[in-house]
């Protein structure tokens, strides 16, 4: 999973962003159509269409790609509900007119500002993006177990890497234990 | 009733309740995994459970196999008896801890039957009451006009279909079964 949005060509998207913050994930993010070059719709992660994939598969871990294109964002968004009529929705929207007229209710987190993608291990991620990262998982019940950054192109125009880095669940369970014993937290689910 | 099925079969799943899914038809007559082109235009194997309802599959915790003890066919091909022996498996499956049930379709077996007993060379071993015996029995208890001459059972896993070529005839008993 992303840790945004994209849809390619027609159809409802919900948390779609078309301002600068979309371009910007665009140019960033490259989302180009890789055989036809479109440019992709992109918007904030839609915890709504996460939660009914979830439901449909019923994932044992997540693994969420791209985190570091959000690098750059004062702050970002999850979308995490649909309102149709002023009402709250509790499940997604079987009907097109429906989910076409929703509107989303977004929580704000803070960006992290910073350069991310020398991070080997969960311990070295900023406290922001770590909030990020947990509160997609408490929202969407599902452990995130691996993170994975975009490929970035060296100077050079060399592929410099393609996986920054991989974290096995099991690390990121002990990581991630850490995390909270040292922030006095407890995980919710 | 109209119902967004997925949102209903989930969270009947996510409270905790029994949850039986009933298939149809049968395995053999699947799309992807039957005897194409007889098959029928969906899955009909364990596949069709997960993609009907948007259930998950490793929510499914039982998968119960049910299958007649003689075989029918609708199609229309020539029939041999490897065809007639890939339709007659039907897959039940079971989601949480109760059981479920399905069954191939009555008016179909009466007319499969008819296939069957006209052209098929091994129809003599394969009575109208075996039939009856295997499918009709289940459902109404008091059907009890069954008069085997013989039985021919055959080994039904999918893998061996196909290399299937002789069954392991056994005696057959006559006389009614009690109710």
């Amino acid at each position: 999973m992303k840790a945004y949005t994209t849809r390619v060509g027609a159809g409802p998207f919900p948390t779609e962003l078309v301002d600068e913050v979309g371009d910007k994930l665009r140019s960033v993010g490259r989302e180009y159509g890789t055989t036809t070059g479109r440019p992709r719709r992109c918007g904030w992660l839609d915890i709504v269409a996460m939660r009914y994939t979830h439901r449909i598969n019923n994932f044992t871990t997540l693994n969420l790609t791209k985190l570091d294109v959000l690098s750059d964002l004062q702050e970002v968004k999850l979308g995490v509900a649909y309102k149709y009529n002023g009402k709250v929705l509790d499940s997604y929207p079987s009907s097109l007119e429906v989910l076409s007229q929703c509107t989303v209710e977004y929580e704000t987190f803070p960006g992290w500002m910073t350069d991310i993608s020398k991070a080997r291990f969960f311990e070295d991620l900023p406290p922001a993006c770590l909030t990020y990262i947990e509160r997609i998982e408490e929202l969407t019940g599902c452990n995130i177990g691996w993170v994975r950054f975009d490929f970035r192109l060296a100077e050079n125009n060399q592929l410099l890497f393609r996986w920054a880095w991989v974290l096995d669940a099991r690390r990121w369970q002990f990581a991630s234990h850490n995390y909270l014993l040292q922030h006095n937290k407890i995980l919710t689910k | 009733m109209i119902v967004d099925s997925v949102e209903f079969i989930n969270r009947a799943y996510d409270d905790g309740k029994r949850i039986m899914i009933e298939g149809a038809n049968a395995t053999m007559l699947d799309i992807d995994f039957g005897t194409w082109p007889y098959v029928t235009s969906s899955n009909a194997s364990i596949g069709g459970a997960i993609t009907g309802l948007g259930i998950a599959p490793n929510k499914i915790t039982g998968v119960i196999g049910m299958y007649k003890l003689s075989t029918v066919t609708l199609s229309l091909c020539t029939l041999t008896l490897s065809f007639a022996l890939t339709h007659s498996l039907s897959h039940y499956v079971l989601t949480s801890t109760f059981t479920l049930t399905l069954h191939s379709l009555s008016h179909r077996i009466t007319f499969a039957h008819h296939t069957l007993h006209s052209h098929s060379p091994l129809t003599n071993s394969y009575s109208d009451h075996s039939l009856a015996l295997t499918s009709r029995l289940i459902y109404t208890p008091h059907y009890t006009h069954t008069h085997l001459q013989s039985i021919t059972l055959h080994s039904l896993t999918h893998n061996n279909l196909y290399r299937y070529h002789e069954g392991l005839h056994h005696e057959g008993w006559s006389g009614s079964l009690p109710d």
